[in-house]
């Protein structure tokens, strides 16, 4: 008996299928891309204005003073500090004490990011009791 | 003449480009679902940070996406600051779910410390102090 035999496809590339699966993928990566910054959040309990200016200020416990003049010049209480250096700092400062109220402060032209760096070095140490000093109210020394 | 009748095909429901359009659809929706999260305003540029929680929204908690004291906008409208905390007043009213309300701010990272300063006013001229802070992870 003879057999038939099978005359083999000749192979081919599908563009149009590729074309789909490639389209599908960028769309893919296109999106997941855009999450890839990852969003955090710190947590902040801001003072009353209204009910902060209505007390004395020697009454508000006022340990640590953050002085935020830009990104590269922050004071705490007085003492200067690399911007670098300010999450030791916070960290040796709240070996001290875990209680430490911290009032952040800045100049007019100070940017969120710098001040938002400050809050972040106290958010490292676990310093959670921050408050930040409006602009209209006068900087006063710390004092217990 | 006698004329030649077609003969009708069959019809069938093709699967694989069925598979194709819904997965498609699906991609669409999830990408999108996302972009349109709560009000949350795409070209903000967030101040950088090491530390934070995972960012998560409370039933009680206002995203307000903040360039500059003139430019503030809430579900993608905009207000000046001054305008935020009869808004607040206006939506606490209307709605119970935000008695006790939070806010989340979302600043621009190039805002300066008199912006940030003009909305920690207008808090409390809503008298609200929980207010997170919403920063971006450094990579």
């Amino acid at each position: 008996m003879k057999f038939q035999r099978r005359t083999p496809k000749r192979g081919r590339v599908e563009i149009i299928p590729m074309i789909d699966t490639i389209l599908i993928l960028l769309i893919f990566y296109m999106s997941f891309s855009t999450f890839s910054a990852k969003e955090k959040r710190i947590d902040s309990r801001l003072p009353l204005i209204a009910k902060a200016s209505a007390t004395a200020p020697t009454k508000v416990a006022l340990d640590l003073a953050i002085h935020v003049f830009n990104k590269d010049r922050i004071t705490v209480n007085g003492a200067e500090y690399e911007p670098t250096g300010l999450r030791d700092a916070m960290l040796q400062l709240a070996s001290i004490g875990q209680e430490a109220t911290i009032v952040i402060e800045g100049d007019a032209d100070t940017s969120y990011q710098a001040v938002i760096s400050a809050l972040d070095a106290c958010a490292q140490a676990h310093l959670t009791n921050v408050a930040f000093r409006p602009l209209t109210e006068k900087v006063t020394p710390a004092t217990k | 003449m006698k004329l030649k009748r077609r003969r009708l095909k069959r019809g069938r429901i093709e699967i694989i480009p069925m598979i194709d359009t819904i997965v498609i659809l699906l991609i669409f929706y999830m990408t999108f679902s996302r972009f349109a999260e709560a009000g949350k305003e795409n070209g903000l540029k967030l101040p950088d940070s090491r530390a934070g929680d995972e960012f998560k929204q409370l039933p009680n908690q206002v995203i307000i996406n903040m360039y500059s004291k003139d430019e503030v906008y809430i579900d993608k409208q905009k207000y000046t600051v001054d305008e935020v905390p009869p808004f607040l007043q206006h939506i606490r009213e209307k709605d119970p779910r935000y008695a006790k309300m939070s806010l989340i701010l979302r600043g621009n990272r190039d805002m300066t410390y008199a912006d940030l300063s003009a909305f920690m006013k207008a808090c409390a001229k809503a008298k609200i102090a929980d207010v997170t802070f919403t920063t971006q992870e450094i990579q």
